[in-house]
């Protein structure tokens, strides 16, 4: 752990030129992953992630060191790099008083992963393994992996926070190779939480994840190449929020938006998005894979509405970004480890349920495609185009899901999109994923109930 | 606790826990990074790391540990995550510590003067940047980073069978996005970068001016029809490509049965226009280096020879399994990573004719400059891809009017087969320990998803 009175000398050397603000990120995190491929487990790695980032702000300039040397000779010296970035002239800064403040912990862990026996985490993988090779003799290949950290941060800073915090994360991943005459296809399943052990005890069931990855590759594996097209597409719930992350969810980051570089700059107030969306980013769900009780710069986490039927109601701001934006922060400011200054990231990103039966947005499509399960997307926040693929998608043919077809991916711009959804389903789900942005790639969850846009590009094969 | 002393404790501590063969790896950075925004220092950063990963065979099991700090603690944790990890693993492939090579090239990969170059020359150069940009053309509205960042690098790979290796790199480099906005308001962007071991080599005007003018080409772009079309995948989209696909070419992958390439060497896989070299000699290429992660001196070698497919890309272990002898191309993700398989530099060898003439020959087409979303929209196992893009028109021989929202889509192995010219402007960009580049290729026909 940091020691206060270290931190308050470096916080306060670190503004002896002229800075009037600065940060301490002080992080020790541990970490482990287990993997098998097959039957053999073949992975086991523990590793250790110990450092200290240090921010120092004047005005609208900011200088972020960083080192994994983290005694008070090691603090001194960042603290005289930042310095010395800031400014020459050393004055005497007024006294730092630094007051520690419990965080309280929503995140409730019951069993620290790194308190689990090995053999009991390998039997978890060891059983996906065999329950997905199970489902056909056409699965040609299994792989599971566990992978889990617990970092413990201290975030301190010149206005007097003194804070710690700790961050447990559990995920375990299913990946099913389906095979037949040279042709592979894959499928896959990847649930986490901020959570201990105990998810795969009371919210994952191995042996569905299991299933789940190999029935998608098997689907997959029999499906033909998709056709290409302008058409309507329906969404499903869960990972298929991904599209919104994409879509809108970047664009709506202080990250572009405090530089103009976003589509939804200056549309506070604004319809963006059909009547139907609402749009919703909570770092506040309890043991959820995109939660926080703070965030990385110290503010706790908020439920933040970003879009309120068609209505751009809030962008996620960080400290920095702030500044600049002259607008509060919204507990948005994350990092992947203390090597990354932070900035504004999702969290919990979902749409809210709509009101639409699930069966009747299907059949009143005509001919369209039903996307089942998105794959991974990324998009450019200045133009607002995006791109995703679909996992596993069927064509729909006058309302009824026809066919399962591969290779089918989705491109368009957010700002158009959003405006295109004509019916939300009314139940909403998560998945989890890991996101990558300007500070690293942090745990976010995506969410959505059914959607159906009214036209999409569609690319494919045929 | 110097390093040496840090060493000495590691492997007794690991002898005493009954691991037999054992090796560290360090990895030792500094950084230095620069980011302008209206004639002011937006972000600045500079930044030390290290860190050490212990890996050693328990039981005839290779387990591994990682940790940034080298003190006492860190003896015992390292150690005792070895044997626990090794405990866990169920592989018995017969791995081992190599007692390193005969010999090692001599490769120039480390700038003193880098070292003497100051942050304020940098600074300057970045502001300097950001004026050129902005000079350039009248449709430039911002950047949305302008940076200029250096790096130095150290890798130091000890063992107890006795081997001692360590390698220094620099970095010197520029990376300037220009955002434009056109007559209809509506914006573009680019992004170029630039990257050399030499200071003297960074070439910004020159940068700059890329950056503005493929920005303002793209402008106006709008889709095409779906349909079939000639295409021809400029450099920098035939370097993404094959980047997203690089895996197919890992004997790891293909250990684990995930490469269709397994045991097809000498088969011909690609038109004879295609030579597929890596080579970690390369000078002044981003991946050069004189050995690989575990050691084993680096050479160059064919991967596919005038359409021939010659070899996999090895490590020892996969290497032993395959019944061959490594490549040398074992690697690292970072040091905490596991060995495993990576291309060093890796290249298609570029053909005799300009981009231009290959344009000609194509007649009427499509140009792809930009992939996106290759990390999802592509199958590395089957070769399928499908991936929204960004290009031009080939009209009447010439590049025409620019395109944006269409995707392309196809299967990497049936490429390799069409391509019916390479081009000759191979140029490394990206910075990395795997560098992978092509230069402008035509593929032939293929399929766009428009309007």
């Amino acid at each position: 752990m940091l020691n206060k009175s270290y931190a308050r000398d470096a916080l306060q050397r670190a503004v002896s030129t002229g800075g009037d603000f600065a940060e301490l990120f002080y992080e020790d995190t541990r970490s482990s992953r287990l993997s098998q491929t097959d039957d053999k487990i073949d992975t086991a790695i523990t590793s250790r992630i110990h450092g200290v980032g240090l921010r120092v702000y004047q005005g609208l300039r900011s200088v972020y060191v960083h080192s994994s040397n983290t005694d008070y000779s090691g603090l001194m010296k960042l603290a005289d790099a930042a310095a010395g970035a800031i400014g020459s002239v050393r004055n005497a800064a007024s006294d730092i008083h630094l007051v520690g403040s419990v965080v309280p912990n929503v995140h409730r862990i019951e069993q620290l992963p790194m308190d689990v026996p090995g053999e009991k985490r390998a039997a978890l993988i060891r059983g996906i393994c065999r329950a997905i090779k199970s489902e056909s003799s056409e699965i040609a290949h299994a792989m599971s992996s566990l992978w889990d950290w617990e970092q413990h941060v201290t975030i301190a800073n010149t206005e007097g926070m003194f804070t710690n915090d700790v961050r447990v994360y559990s995920r375990v991943s299913a990946t099913a190779v389906a095979s037949k005459d040279g042709v592979n296809q894959t499928g896959s399943a990847s649930p986490g939480g901020m959570i201990g052990f105990e998810l795969y005890e009371t919210q994952v069931d191995p042996e569905a994840i299991a299933k789940e990855a190999a029935q998608q590759a098997l689907t997959m594996l029999h499906a033909d190449f998709c056709p290409a097209g302008v058409m309507p597409v329906v969404i499903d719930g869960g990972f298929g929020g991904v599209i919104f992350h994409e879509a809108c969810g970047h664009s709506l980051e202080a990250t572009g938006v405090a530089y103009g570089n976003s589509e939804f700059c200056g549309k506070l107030g604004q319809q963006i998005a059909s009547t139907k969306v609402t749009a919703i980013d909570d770092g506040t769900i309890p043991n959820s894979w995109g939660s926080e009780n703070i965030d990385d710069e110290g503010t706790p986490t908020t439920k933040l509405v970003l879009i309120e039927k068609g209505i751009l109601k809030n962008y996620m701001i960080d400290r920095f970004n702030s500044r600049r934006m002259n607008m509060p922060v919204t507990g948005s400011g994350r990092r992947q480890d203390y090597t990354f200054a932070p900035t504004s990231r999702m969290r919990n990103t979902y749409i809210a349920p709509g009101d639409d039966d699930e069966n009747d947005i299907i059949s009143s499509m005509g001919n369209g495609l039903y996307a089942k399960k998105m794959g991974g997307g990324s998009v450019n926040p200045i133009t607002g185009e995006f791109n995703f693929a679909v996992g596993e998608g069927y064509l729909v043919k006058d309302g009824k899901i026809d066919r399962p077809v591969r290779g089918a991916t989705l491109i368009g711009k957010g700002g158009q999109t959003i405006m295109k959804i004509d019916m939300v389903g009314k139940k909403m789900w998560m998945a989890q994923g890991m996101c990558g942005s300007q500070s690293g790639s942090v745990p976010t969850n995506v969410g959505q109930p059914m959607i159906r846009v009214t036209e999409m590009t569609v690319g494919g094969r045929k | 606790m110097n390093r040496e002393e840090f060493i000495k404790k590691l492997f007794e501590g690991a002898a005493r826990a009954g691991i037999t063969e054992c090796e560290a790896y360090f990895s030792d950075g500094e950084s230095f990074d620069v980011d302008v925004l209206d004639g002011e220092i937006k972000e600045y950063s500079v930044s030390e790391s290290k860190g050490v990963c212990l890996r050693g065979l328990y039981a005839g099991r290779m387990g591994y540990a990682s940790t940034q700090v080298e003190d006492e603690s860190s003896v015992d944790m390292l150690v005792e995550g070895v044997k626990t990890n090794a405990m866990l693993l169920e592989t018995d492939e017969g791995e081992s510590i190599f007692e390193g090579s005969k010999e090692y090239p001599q490769v120039d990969t480390f700038n003193e003067s880098i070292l003497s170059v100051s942050p304020e020359t940098k600074i300057a150069q970045a502001l300097e940047m950001e004026e050129l940009v902005k000079a350039r053309d009248p449709r430039v509205a911002r950047v949305d980073g302008c940076e200029i960042s250096t790096a130095v690098r150290e890798i130091r790979i000890v063992n107890s069978k006795g081997m001692d290796v360590q390698g220094k790199s620099s970095s010197y480099g520029a990376v300037v996005a220009p955002v434009v906005i056109g007559e209809d308001g509506k914006p573009g962007m680019d992004y170029q970068f630039s990257f050399s071991k030499d200071p003297d080599k960074l070439d910004i005007a020159g940068l700059s001016q890329k950056a503005v003018d493929e920005a303002i080409g793209k402008l106006g772009a709008t889709s095409v029809p779906s349909g079939q079309y000639e295409c021809v995948f400029r450099r920098d989209a035939a370097g993404q490509l094959l980047r997203t696909f690089a895996g197919v070419f890992s004997g790891e992958s293909a250990r684990k049965g995930m490469s269709l390439l397994k045991g097809r060497e000498g088969e011909k896989i690609a038109s004879d226009c295609v030579t597929l070299t890596d080579d970690p000699l390369l000078m002044d290429a981003p991946a050069t280096g004189a050995f690989d992660a575990e050691g084993v001196a680096r050479f160059s070698k064919d991967v596919i020879k005038s359409g021939t497919f010659m070899t996999l890309l090895h490590n020892r272990l996969t290497a032993k399994e395959a019944g061959c002898a490594t490549t040398a191309n074992a690697s690292k993700a970072g040091y905490s990573g596991k060995v495993a398989v990576a291309p060093s530099n890796m290249f298609i060898r570029p053909g005799e004719i300009t981009p231009e003439k290959l344009y000609a020959q194509v007649g009427d087409g499509i140009i792809i400059t930009q992939l996106q979303g290759t990390h999802s929209g592509a199958n590395p196992i089957s070769g399928d891809f499908s991936l929204a893009a960004k290009g031009y028109l080939i009209e009447a021989g010439k590049q025409g009017r620019p395109v944006e929202q269409i995707t392309v889509a196809g299967n990497f192995f049936e490429i390799l087969k069409s391509i019916k010219a390479v081009a000759d402007d191979l140029e490394f960009d990206m910075p990395g320990s795997s560098a992978i580049a092509s230069p402008t290729i035509y593929v032939g026909t293929i399929s766009i998803a428009g309007i």
